[in-house]
């Protein structure tokens, strides 16, 4: 449905997004972890057609076999409002603080399928209780400041289904929530991505998260995707040392160990610090801050590797385990 | 040896927007009769989502605002019953570390001048020697003491932010969310940094996040609160181990533990 080859996001001389290739199914649940600066929240804008102007763009999209190097805006336009939506994190700036929820989910009902007033109300309607919002009839009349963090995200849900989207990508979507709130929105995106067979791109920073929603997922640092696979396989054995960095760094929820003298053990970390886009290592992005780095790393970019079934890494030195 | 931090039964409550003219506003009850008690050295972690009170209780720790009922000691002193410059004075002993670093630095002043900050307090002409110390302990250099905040990524500013707790020498640091708006691998290492500056100063620690898996990993005791009330309180392997309340295992699966 949704395929990207080689695609590559420049800003001049530095690199945001270095030859990225996935395929998007339908019903498909792709998790996209990494930091600030890994590139996953341009990868999301290209997919929506709103990468930067001033970036510059290689590679090609398809969707559904369509090349979208030729797409007009408008052609764009018509894409977003039916086949591609998008949620962010911060649920509060999205909505319109002037505007009652129901309105705001009505607008494009009336406006993209053309239904009457009453007919978009029914819709709106439907898809409130679809979103686990209780008395949607009087939600529908209220204003965002009047609706907790987790409603207000479910409102925009109920937003982003209101023209049955192909694609939903949730751009840290339960980052701003609270915990036990992220995990019910997290749940409700698994439901309504298999009720809907509709492909997830679930993009975020909390690994976690990620895990409980997603089926696959690619791993980010640097522009580069430098880990894909099944979640599973790839969260228990971990094929790219940065993938490995970054599991190891997540603290677990128990406590650090004490030894005799009473000193605690610390967290494995990765060393430095993410270079600027500018400032990238040619070879392997992770160059540099990499525990198993050979000299050719830093320079000669590796080859893809594949750790298992439908498993790739970027890596001159994948995991043994991983491998085996 | 009495606790550096003794909290007994301290309740703060704020009225709430009035909703009707003839009735009296509804009161909330943002901290209900909280008690812990802290040891030189100790880290004590108190975890809650938004509105469960931990923040207010930080505040009321640093004596930023005051308790309705009860009363916090500090090293044997109640804080709250200390004349103005008394409190100044003890205030060099207690610092807080908060979650935005860039929100908390001056934009146009150098970070040297910011991290002595605290000193000038009780000093009108803080050393420069206890500005750069605190940089390099922070794992900065002293020479950074003449740059501004935008010059440094997000976890540097966090180190700063660091440094200006620790130039006083305090024996207590309140961390609230410090490291919640940091990257997972900057995260780790601010949580170590932390460590080594507990182990280094023999600091203590009062710890406040959402997230339980980041409280947990660096915490002896834990406490719990939702809505203003204290769930659960004690050492915290014990409650991760076998949490005795619904909402402390929710926290645990969220954690993805």
């Amino acid at each position: 449905m949704f395929d990207l080859t080689n695609l590559s996001v420049h800003f001049g001389p530095a690199t945001a997004l270095r030859e990225a290739s996935l395929t998007i199914r339908p019903g498909d649940r792709l998790g996209i972890v990494g930091e600030s600066g890994s590139g996953k929240s341009m990868l999301a804008l290209c997919l929506m057609g709103m990468a930067p102007e001033a970036a510059t763009l290689s590679g090609t999209l398809t969707i559904d076999g369509r090349d979208m190097a030729d797409a007009t805006e408008r052609d764009w336009q018509a894409l977003r409002a039916r086949r591609v939506a998008m949620i962010f994190q911060e649920p509060m700036a999205a909505l319109n603080p002037l505007s009652r929820v129901g309105d705001t989910v009505m607008d494009p009902l009336r406006l993209h399928l053309g239904l009457s007033k009453q007919a978009a109300r029914a819709r709106a309607l439907d898809l409130f209780a679809e979103v686990g919002i209780p008395d949607p009839e009087a939600r529908l009349r209220q204003f965002p400041h009047e609706l907790s963090g987790g409603q207000r995200q479910r409102v925009l849900i109920a937003l982003a289904l209101a023209c049955d989207p192909d694609l939903l990508i949730a751009d840290e979507p339960t980052t701003a929530l609270d915990a036990n709130v992220a995990l019910r929105i997290t749940d409700l995106l698994v439901r309504l991505s298999a009720e809907r067979n509709m492909a997830l791109l679930f993009i975020s920073h909390d690994l976690a998260a990620v895990a409980r929603a997603t089926s696959d997922i690619a791993v980010m640092y640097g522009g580069d995707i430098v880990e894909r696979g099944p979640t599973r396989a790839v969260l228990d054995s971990p094929a790219h040392p940065y993938t490995r960095g970054l599991l190891g760094a997540r603290p677990s929820a128990t406590a650090l160990p004490r030894d005799a003298k009473g000193k605690r053990a610390r967290l494995p970390t990765i060393p430095g610090t993410v270079p600027g886009m500018a400032d990238l290592p040619k070879g392997c992005r992770f160059a540099g801050r990499c525990p198993v780095e050979l000299p050719r790393c830093a320079s000669e970019r590796p080859a893809v590797t594949k750790p298992g079934p439908d498993r790739s890494a970027i890596c001159h030195v994948p995991s043994k385990e991983a491998l085996a | 040896m009495t606790a550096l931090v003794e909290a007994k039964s301290v309740s703060r409550h704020y009225r709430m927007p009035r909703n009707h003219l003839l009735r009296a506003p509804e009161m909330l009850t943002a901290v209900d009769s909280a008690s812990f008690t802290l040891n030189r050295g100790e880290t004590l972690g108190v975890v809650g989502e938004s509105g469960s009170g931990k923040s207010t209780l930080a505040r009321m720790v640093m004596a930023f605002e005051a308790p309705d009922s009860g009363e916090i000691r500090f090293d044997g002193t109640d804080i709250h019953a200390l004349g103005a410059s008394d409190l100044r004075r003890m205030r060099q002993r207690f610092q807080m570390i908060f979650q935005d670093p860039f929100g908390s630095l001056d934009p146009r002043r150098k970070i040297g001048w910011s991290i002595a900050e605290p000193l000038r307090v009780t000093q009108s002409e803080a050393p420069s020697h206890k500005t750069a110390e605190a940089l390099e302990q922070v794992g900065l250099r002293a020479a950074d003491a003449d740059k501004y905040p935008h010059e440094f990524s997000g976890g540097q500013r966090q180190r700063i932010a660091i440094a200006r707790a620790i130039v006083t020498r305090p024996d207590l640091i309140v961390a609230d969310e410090a490291v919640s708006a940091l990257d997972v691998s900057v995260q780790a290492q601010i949580l170590n940094l932390l460590m080594d500056l507990q182990d280094e100063l023999g600091l203590a620690m009062l710890f406040i996040s959402h997230d339980l898996a980041v409280v947990a990993s660096i915490c002896d005791q834990l406490l719990v609160m939702q809505h203003g009330k204290t769930l659960e309180y004690g050492a915290a392997t014990q409650i991760l181990n076998a949490p005795a309340h619904p909402y402390t295992k929710s926290l645990l699966t969220a954690a993805g533990a």
